[in-house]
C-alpha cells in the first residue's frame, strides 16, 4: 500500500535540516506538500525517490523498508518527475521516455523493441505522440513536463513523486498537468506532490501537508490541513483566504 | 639607474626600488651605475649574432651561458676567469672529466635565462650567451655589462671563427691562433684525402638524434668526413622524418648519437629493413653536447672519415690512439677520449672490419 | 536518412583505410598493396615496398584508427557522464600529467619510446586520479567542480612540466615538445600491441554501457532511474582515463578530437549514446586516420597530427556551434 514515511530527518551539511517527517501516501489519493521557499519541500522529495539519503527515519515503500531495496527495485515502485531542468544534449522525447525503461533492464541491456512500443504508448497516453522525434530541448516547458510525467510513468511505478509539476506553467499546460494527475490516482496510484500555490493543494490534492523551517506544521485532508491560520503560522505573515475572480478550464475542454 | 627614474614616476613602488638599490649596493660594494667606460674599450668587433661591441681593455672574469664557449675558454687555458655558467654545461660529458672542479662554478642562468641579481653581483667583464639567445643578450647588456653571442650555427668556418674571436675578448690571442692552426692541420688531413674520392663512394649516411632516431639533421661533419647527408636543407636544426622517408632513401650508413641509449636494431617499426642495419653499419658517434666541441668535433670527422673509408684513411688502423692525440692536444687529457669510448660505446673500426673479426 | 548517416558514419574507417594505405612518401601502387596483402610469398615485390607497407604504414594506420577511436570515445563518454557537452578527456588534466611524464622519461633516463610511454601513461592516470579526489573535496562531485578540479590539475601539471622544460638540455626538450603536439611518427607493430589491450577493452565497456550513458547524463536524477550512479560513474570515468591515457601515451595530446568528434556526430545522429558511442568510435578513427595521412604527407617534413588535427578542429567546431546554437547552449 503506497507509501509510508516515520521520522525521517536530513540534515546538510550547511545545517539546514528537516526533522522528524511522518506522512502517509495512499494509493487512489493525491497528497500535496506545501510550505514557504527553503521550508524543505525539495529536500523531502528527494529523500523520497532516493536523490539524498536520510540520516535517520524509515520509508516504506509498498510496505519494505526503502534501505533494504536497491536503487533499481525502488525505481520499479516510484516514478520519479523532477522540476523542470533541460538536459545538456537535444535528446528526442522518446529517448526521454525510454530512459523509464532503464529500471527494468541489466546493466548493459538497451530498450527492446517492447519497450519502444511501451514509451510510445505513454507518449499517446498524455497526448504528445507528435512530440517524440522532437529534440527535448526544443519543445515548451509544459511538454516536457508532459514528457517527464510520461517517462515517470514508463518505470510502471504504482507510487508517483512530482516536484512542481505545475510551476512556470501557462494555463492550458497546467490544466493538463493537474488533469493527468487526478486521472492517474483515480486508476489507482499514490501520488506525492510539491506545490508552489496552497491554492492548488485545495484544488487538487486530497491530503495536504505544510511544511515549515523543515518541519511539519499542519497535515491532514487538504481542507483542514490548508487554512487561514496553519499558513498564517507556516509563512510567517497573515493570510486571508477570499474568492478572488478566478478562471478555469472547462470539464470537458482539453 | 633605472631605479632612480622609477622612483620619481612611482611613488608605491619608491620603497621597493630604494630597497633594491641598497641591496645591489651592498652586493656589487660600489655605487650604482657600473657602465661600461667607452674609454676603457680594447676595440670593437661585431659577434656571430651581428652585433657591435666594444670589448673592454681587460677581460679577467667571464660569465659564459654558452657550453660551447666554455670549452673553448678551457681550451685557451681561460677557465680560471670563469666566475658563473649555465646549468647545462656541469652535464658536459667531455668538461665532467678533463675539469670537474667545474661543478664549483656558480650556475647563474641557463642557456636562455639567467638570475640578474647573482650576475650583477659576480661583475664580471663580459658575459658570452648563444647567439640564439638575442634577447637575453640585450637584457644583460641593459645592465651595463658588455655581452658578445657566439654560435657558429652548424658551419664548420664560424666555428673557428668563434675561437679567433673567443680568443680576441680574453686577451688569449695567440692561444687561440694555435688551436685553431692545430684544428685546421687535422681537418686539412682528412680533406686531402675525401676531396678526391668520386661521388659514388661517399657513403649517404642518415644522422639520428640522440632521444629519437626519426629526427635528424644536415650535420656538415658528414660531408667534411666524405659522407653524404642524406638530410635536407642545410640549416642548422633537428627535424622529424618519417619512417616512409627513410626506407626509401635506404641510407648506406647510418650515424647514431652515442648519447642515445636505444638499439635501432631491435626498434621495430621498419628499422631492420634498412640496408645499413643489415649490414650492420649503425656507428655510434658523439655528436657533441650542447653546441661543438673543439677536440670532440675534429676527433669526429676523422672518425666518420674512418669509418667511411676504412683503409684509405691512414689513422683507420687506429683510431683511439688518433682521438687520445687530439684530446691531448686540445684540454691536456688524452684518457679523456678513452673514457669516452667506454662510456658511450663508441665505434672504432668499420663493418666490415667487425665482420671479419667475427 | 538519419539510418544511412548512420552507416556511413559506421563505414567511415573503411573508406579512410584504402586512402591511407595508398599515400605515403613512397608510391605503391593499388596493385602492388593488393598483391602484397594477397599473395605475400611472392618474391616480386621490392623488399623496401614490403617493409614500408607492413613495418610503417600499416602499424601506423593501425595506431591511427586506435588513437582516434579511444579519444572520440572518451570524449563522447565523459560528456555524458559529465552532463556537459565542453569536457573533453584532457579537461581531466591527462594529458597535462602525460606531458609532463613523458618529459621526465625524457630527462631522467634518456627517452626511448617505451620508457616515454610508460611514464605518460602513470602520470596520466595520476593526474586524472588527483583531479577526481580534488572534485570530490565538496562531497558532491559536480560536473562543474570536476572540471575545476581539472582545470587545476592540469595548471599544476603544465607548471611541473616548464620547470622540466628549464632545467633540461634544450636538444631533450625539442623532443617533448614535439611529442606533447601529438604526432604517430613512432608508429611501430610493438606500440600498436602494447596499446591494443588498454584501449580495446576500454572501448568495448564504453560500448557496453553506451545506455547507460544517455541516463548518466540526465545528471544526478538518474540516481531516481535505478541506476547505481555514483558506481557507475567511477566506473565510466576510469574507463574514459584507461582509453585516454593509452592513446596519449602512444600518440601525445592529438587534440579536438575527442570534442569534436562527438559533437559533429550527435549534429547528425542526435544525443542518445546508442548511435552515439559506436558512431563516434568509427568516425573518430577515421578522423584521426586520415588527419595523419594528411601530417605525413602535406609537408617535406613529418608534421605533428595533433597541429593537424587543431587546425581542422577548432575551425570548424566553431561552425558547429554556430549552426546549432539552440541545440545545447
Amino acid at each position: 500500500m503506497g507509501l509510508s514515511i516515520r521520522h525521517l530527518c536530513y540534515t546538510y551539511e550547511e545545517g539546514f535540516s528537516i526533522r522528524d517527517i511522518c506522512l502517509d501516501a495512499l494509493n487512489g489519493r493525491v497528497l500535496g506538500i506545501i510550505g514557504p521557499n527553503g521550508s524543505g519541500k525539495s529536500t523531502l522529495i528527494q529523500c523520497v525517490v532516493g536523490l539524498l539519503r536520510p540520516q535517520s527515519g524509515l520509508i516504506r515503500i509498498e510496505d519494505r523498508d526503502s534501505a533494504s531495496m536497491t536503487r533499481r527495485e525502488v525505481a520499479q515502485r516510484i516514478g520519479y518527475v523532477p522540476q523542470n531542468h533541460p538536459p545538456a544534449f537535444p535528446f528526442r522525447v522518446l529517448d526521454i521516455v525510454l530512459m523509464g525503461r532503464t529500471p527494468y533492464l541489466g546493466m548493459l541491456q538497451t530498450p527492446s523493441r517492447c519497450d519502444e512500443a511501451l514509451a510510445e504508448e505513454r507518449l499517446a497516453e498524455l497526448g504528445i505522440r507528435h512530440l517524440a522525434d522532437r529534440p527535448y530541448t526544443h519543445i515548451s516547458g509544459g511538454e516536457r513536463r508532459l514528457a517527464l510525467i510520461a517517462r515517470a510513468l514508463a518505470q510502471q511505478a504504482d507510487i508517483l513523486v512530482l516536484d512542481e509539476p505545475t510551476a512556470y506553467l501557462d494555463f492550458r499546460n497546467r490544466h493538463r498537468v493537474t488533469q493527468t494527475i487526478s486521472d492517474l490516482a483515480s486508476q489507482g496510484a499514490a501520488v506525492v506532490m510539491s506545490l508552489h500555490d496552497p491554492a492548488e493543494a485545495l484544488e487538487c490534492c486530497h491530503d495536504a501537508i505544510l511544511l515549515s523551517e523543515g518541519a511539519i506544521a499542519a497535515a491532514g485532508p487538504s481542507c483542514e490541513a490548508v487554512t487561514e491560520e496553519n499558513l498564517s503560522r507556516a509563512y510567517g505573515v497573515p493570510i486571508t483566504r477570499v474568492d478572488a475572480p478566478r478562471f478555469l478550464v472547462k470539464p470537458d475542454g482539453r | 639607474m633605472g631605479e632612480n627614474r622609477m622612483t620619481r614616476k612611482r611613488k608605491p613602488f619608491s620603497f621597493l626600488a630604494a630597497l633594491a638599490s641598497i641591496a645591489l649596493v651592498l652586493l656589487t660594494g660600489c655605487k650604482p651605475g657600473n657602465e661600461p667606460s667607452h674609454k676603457n674599450t680594447a676595440g670593437d668587433i661585431t659577434d656571430q649574432a651581428g652585433r657591435s661591441v666594444s670589448l673592454p681593455k681587460k677581460v679577467t672574469s667571464v660569465v659564459c651561458l654558452w657550453p660551447e664557449t666554455t670549452r673553448i675558454l678551457y681550451a685557451l687555458g681561460a677557465k680560471d676567469m670563469l666566475v658563473g655558467v649555465d646549468n647545462q654545461v656541469g652535464k658536459d660529458p667531455v668538461l665532467q672529466k678533463v675539469w670537474p672542479e667545474i661543478r664549483d662554478v656558480p650556475v647563474i642562468g641557463t642557456m636562455s635565462s639567467v638570475n640578474v641579481e647573482q650576475l650583477v653581483a659576480a661583475r664580471p667583464d663580459l658575459v658570452i650567451v648563444s647567439a640564439r639567445s638575442r634577447r637575453l643578450a640585450d637584457q644583460i647588456a641593459g645592465h651595463g655589462l658588455s655581452v658578445v653571442c657566439f654560435h657558429p650555427r652548424g658551419k664548420w668556418k664560424s666555428f673557428l671563427e668563434e675561437i679567433t674571436l673567443t680568443g680576441r675578448c680574453v686577451g688569449r690571442q695567440h692561444e687561440a691562433a694555435d688551436l685553431r692552426r692545430f684544428i685546421e692541420e687535422k681537418m686539412a688531413e682528412v680533406q686531402t684525402i675525401v676531396t678526391a674520392l668520386p661521388d659514388d663512394r661517399r657513403p649517404r649516411t642518415y644522422v639520428t638524434f640522440a632521444y629519437d632516431p626519426l629526427r635528424t639533421t644536415p650535420l656538415d661533419s658528414v660531408e667534411l668526413a666524405g659522407g653524404s647527408n642524406i638530410a635536407e636543407g642545410n640549416r642548422d636544426i633537428w627535424y622529424t622524418v618519417d619512417m616512409e622517408w627513410l626506407l626509401a632513401r635506404d641510407p648506406d650508413v647510418i650515424v647514431q648519437h652515442a648519447l642515445g641509449r636505444y638499439d635501432l636494431a631491435t626498434m621495430g617499426g621498419g628499422w631492420s629493413s634498412l640496408r645499413a642495419i643489415k649490414m650492420n653499419k649503425v656507428y655510434r658517434v658523439y655528436l657533441g653536447f650542447c653546441g661543438v666541441d673543439p677536440a670532440q668535433y675534429v676527433a669526429q670527422v676523422r672518425q666518420l672519415a674512418a669509418l667511411f673509408h676504412g683503409p684509405d684513411i691512414p689513422w683507420s688502423r687506429d683510431l683511439a690512439a688518433d682521438g687520445r692525440a687530439i684530446f691531448q692536444r686540445v684540454y691536456g687529457r688524452g684518457d679523456v677520449f678513452d673514457a669516452l669510448v667506454r662510456e658511450m660505446n663508441i665505434t672504432l673500426a668499420p663493418a666490415e672490419t667487425q665482420q671479419t673479426k667475427e | 536518412m538519419r539510418r544511412w548517416l548512420m552507416i556511413l558514419l559506421l563505414a567511415s574507417p573503411l573508406l579512410a583505410f584504402p586512402v591511407s594505405m595508398l599515400s605515403g612518401r613512397v608510391w605503391i601502387s593499388p596493385r602492388a598493396v593488393g598483391q602484397m596483402i594477397l599473395t605475400p610469398q611472392e618474391a616480386s615485390i621490392q623488399p623496401t615496398l614490403q617493409a614500408v607497407l607492413w613495418q610503417v604504414r600499416l602499424p601506423r594506420i593501425l595506431l591511427a584508427l586506435l588513437v582516434g577511436a579511444a579519444l572520440s570515445v572518451s570524449g563522447a563518454s565523459l560528456q555524458q557522464v559529465c552532463w556537459n557537452p565542453l569536457v573533453s578527456p584532457y579537461i581531466m588534466g591527462v594529458s597535462a600529467g602525460a606531458c609532463f611524464g613523458a618529459a621526465l622519461a625524457v630527462v631522467l633516463w634518456g627517452g626511448g619510446y617505451a620508457t616515454m610511454q610508460g611514464c605518460a601513461f602513470a602520470f596520466g592516470c595520476i593526474a586524472v586520479a588527483i583531479t577526481s579526489a580534488l572534485s570530490q573535496i565538496r562531497g558532491d562531485s559536480s560536473p562543474v567542480s570536476l572540471v575545476l578540479a581539472g582545470i587545476i590539475v592540469s595548471a599544476c601539471f603544465g607548471a611541473l612540466l616548464f620547470m622540466v622544460y628549464l632545467i633540461a638540455d634544450p636538444d631533450k626538450v625539442a623532443q617533448v615538445v614535439y611529442w606533447s603536439m601529438g604526432s604517430l611518427h613512432a608508429a611501430s607493430w610493438s606500440g600498436v600491441i602494447r596499446s591494443f589491450p588498454g584501449i580495446g577493452l576500454g572501448v568495448v565497456l564504453l560500448y557496453a554501457f553506451r545506455w547507460r550513458l544517455s541516463v548518466l547524463s540526465m545528471g544526478t536524477e538518474a540516481k531516481a532511474l535505478g541506476v547505481a550512479y555514483e558506481r557507475e560513474r567511477i566506473l565510466l570515468l576510469a574507463a574514459t582515463t584507461l582509453v585516454t591515457a593509452f592513446a596519449v601515451s602512444v600518440a601525445g595530446t592529438v587534440a579536438w578530437v575527442g570534442l569534436l568528434v562527438p559533437h559533429l556526430v550527435r549534429l547528425i545522429l542526435g544525443a542518445d549514446s546508442r548511435s552515439l558511442i559506436p558512431a563516434s568510435i568509427t568516425f573518430g578513427a577515421a578522423f584521426v586516420l586520415l588527419a595523419d595521412t594528411l601530417a605525413r604527407t602535406v609537408y617535406k617534413y613529418d608534421l605533428p597530427v595533433g597541429i593537424l588535427t587543431t587546425l581542422i578542429g577548432a575551425p570548424f567546431f566553431l561552425y558547429l556551434l554556430r549552426r546549432s546554437r539552440t541545440a545545447w547552449v
